[in-house]
């Protein structure tokens, strides 16, 4: 036997309603796609970011806020540690490198960091698409989507604590905080990170630290970057430390922890945040899933009463010779078409509205999130499909059962 | 999968008896039949007013309804007692049903509700399937066998239901009314057109109508009182 002809004619017949269940068993469907793609790009990319960061030492306060302010550029005020700390860990045997970071201005909404030209290429991984590293005092590498072209002079402003920033423009509070007289001018860019670092402007360190009147970290304040002097060194915010091999790193965190100073591995705090996330994450996934059930139900009673609708129908077809095995396969396979149809426009729908997420989270946070579709969404839509295919079962049953000479007179 | 050309038996009908409950659950008869005996080829007409048990007479030679007393034969098959799924075969291969509202599935062409009875049986039709049942919407009268049965005139949706009774040649052919919902002159053309066929291919006929050009027509005639049902000499 060959349902197909009537199960297109049985979809046609009902195209309206046919159209409106695939779109929004697609709507419940994507939304619970879209949780589980968009939750594991941020993962994958909030890592990514904090690849560059083995480990971050700071003032004793919150962990969490060293690795949001140092990996992702948040706009808070770190407490300051003693400077000295840097001329001994770039001296320390177990350290690979180390630079300093600090914050505080901005110019035109982009934070501006205070760094060394070393830490810029992030220790040799990255090259420069455009121009060169900063080498002198009053120069700047922007970031990939910085919109400062290269040649171009720029005044930073005092930074405010917590403040939003709107990319390339200088609002009044950037403006009424100038550093007047201060200029830099951009000499390099960078390739694109997929971090907040995309919309930050790098500077030498030195040049944060003689625009708040304290001094450059060296005797001879004409040349930048390491070796720096103790004693002409002023408080930092951050330190990012490349230790040599892994078992060093824990060895540095601890001994730097024994210094009364935070010490953290960005990896640890992101792990912990995950989780919180994760959870955040499975209650979204089980309200979404409760959701598809009763969307699922919803369409189930329409196709149930669609089958006593038509009885007429398929009476006529077992008049004319049908078997009653038959009218239930036209029945189940037609419901089955839109229950997996939409589970399947679903997955597509949650993809797109996962990238769409993906582009508010980019340009609110420079977190560029890769949306792929995985295993666990496939496996969700399929499971959709497979509980569609049973729950079509049942108007095919109701079809099935019906008595002919009855619905016929109908 | 293709028509089977089941010869024309002997079909009879002995001590037929159909109970219904009815509003106040009580169980009332709508068809009573002592008996007849058609020969095969026979042409017959059952006439009557409305709900005298003329369509519960065709559902229970079709098969469609099962008898609560006595039996429906077809030769030697005793249709009445078949199980489900080989009444339903048993209609497949031998009955075509023509209806007073025709009940074409109106989203698909003439050629697809003509081809639709193969359907229940195969899966691929083959060109000569096809071929035939162009020829036949060609002998019915119509033109175009890929328009849309949803689109088409009471006439010509009567004529393709024709063209469907008649893809699998059956042996015994039904009509309930096939001319109620036509005006007189369509009424009459279809009407020759069940007749002649049925002459022709030398199939059974039993028509159940009101229409007394149609009865006039017919070599005998049933008729149906209350349910009860009678052989009446024209």
């Amino acid at each position: 036997m060959n349902p197909l002809p009537m199960v297109i004619a049985d979809l046609r017949a009902m195209r309206g309603a046919a159209l409106l269940s695939i779109l929004l068993i697609a709507l419940a469907v994507a939304i619970g796609v879209a949780i589980g793609a968009q939750e594991r790009a941020l993962r994958s990319a909030s890592a990514r970011a904090a690849d560059d960061f083995p480990l971050l030492i700071g003032a004793p306060a919150s962990a969490t806020q060293l690795v949001l302010t140092s990996v992702y550029l948040q706009p808070e005020a770190l407490t300051l540690m003693d400077g000295a700390l840097l001329p001994k860990l770039a001296s320390d045997p177990r350290v690979e490198a180390v630079a300093p970071i600090a914050f505080g201005d901005v110019v035109l909404g982009y934070p501006v960091v205070g760094t060394t030209a070393e830490f810029v290429t992030r220790w040799g991984r990255r090259q420069l698409v455009e121009g060169r590293n900063f080498a002198a005092e009053g120069e700047a590498v922007v970031g990939a989507e910085v919109k400062l072209a290269i040649g171009q002079s720029i005044t930073p402003s005092h930074g405010v604590a917590g403040q939003h920033r709107h990319f390339g423009l200088e609002d009044e509070e950037e403006h009424a905080h100038r550093h007047e007289g201060v200029r830099y001018t951009v000499v390099g860019r960078l390739p694109h990170l997929g971090s907040p670092w995309d919309r930050a402007i790098l500077i030498p360190v030195e040049s944060v630290w003689e625009t708040h009147g304290l001094g450059n970290g060296h005797r001879d304040e004409s040349h930048i970057g390491a070796p720096f002097e103790a004693e002409h060194l002023p408080g930092v915010p951050a330190l990012v430390v490349k230790p040599k091999q892994v078992f060093q790193a824990y060895q540095l965190r601890s001994d730097t922890r024994k210094a009364g100073l935070l010490a953290v591995f960005p990896a640890e705090i992101l792990v912990s945040l995950y989780q919180t996330v994760g959870d955040i994450r499975d209650v979204l996934v089980v309200a979404s899933g409760l959701n598809n059930v009763l969307v699922f139900l919803a369409i189930l009673m329409l196709l149930v009463t669609l089958v006593s609708l038509r009885r007429r129908r398929y009476a006529i077809l077992r008049a004319l010779g049908a078997s009653r095995t038959y009218v239930a396969l036209v029945v189940w396979l037609g419901a089955a078409v839109l229950l997996s149809l939409g589970a399947f426009a679903g997955l597509a729908a949650g993809f797109i509205g996962a990238h769409a997420v993906a582009m508010l989270v980019a340009a609110e946070t420079g977190l560029t999130l890769t949306i792929s579709i995985g295993a666990g969404e496939v496996a969700l839509v399929g499971l959709m499909a497979l509980f569609g295919s049973l729950l079509a079962l049942i108007p095919a049953a109701i079809a099935w059962r019906r008595p002919v000479a009855e619905s016929l007179r109908s | 999968m293709a028509s089977s050309h089941s010869q024309p038996l002997v079909l009879s009908l002995r001590d037929v008896a159909v109970d219904r409950a009815d509003t106040n659950g009580r169980p009332i008869r709508i068809l009573d039949v002592a008996g007849f005996t058609l020969a095969p080829g026979d042409c017959i007409a059952l006439s009557g007013p409305s709900g005298a048990g003329k369509s519960t007479c065709l559902e229970v030679v079709a098969g469609i309804t099962v008898p609560d007393h006595g039996v429906a034969m077809w030769g030697e098959i005793v249709v009445s007692k078949l199980a489900e799924s080989r009444r339903d075969a048993w209609r497949r291969d031998t009955v075509g049903f023509i209806f007073q509202d025709f009940h074409l599935v109106g989203e698909l062409s003439a050629l697809q509700n003509v081809l639709l009875p193969l359907r229940f049986s195969g899966w691929r039709l083959g060109g000569e399937a096809r071929r035939r049942a162009c020829r036949l919407i060609e002998h019915v009268g119509l033109t175009d066998p890929g328009r849309r049965a949803g689109l088409m005139s009471r006439g010509e949706q009567q004529r393709v239901a024709i063209a469907r009774a008649l893809i699998r040649s059956p042996a015994l052919i039904l009509a309930d009314e096939p001319t109620a919902s036509l005006d007189a002159e369509t009424g009459a053309a279809v009407a020759d057109l069940i007749l002649t066929e049925a002459r022709t291919s030398g199939a059974t006929l039993i028509v159940a109508s009101h229409d007394t050009a149609l009865l006039a027509r017919l070599d005998r005639r049933i008729g149906f009182a209350a349910g009860v049902a009678r052989e009446v000499r024209p």
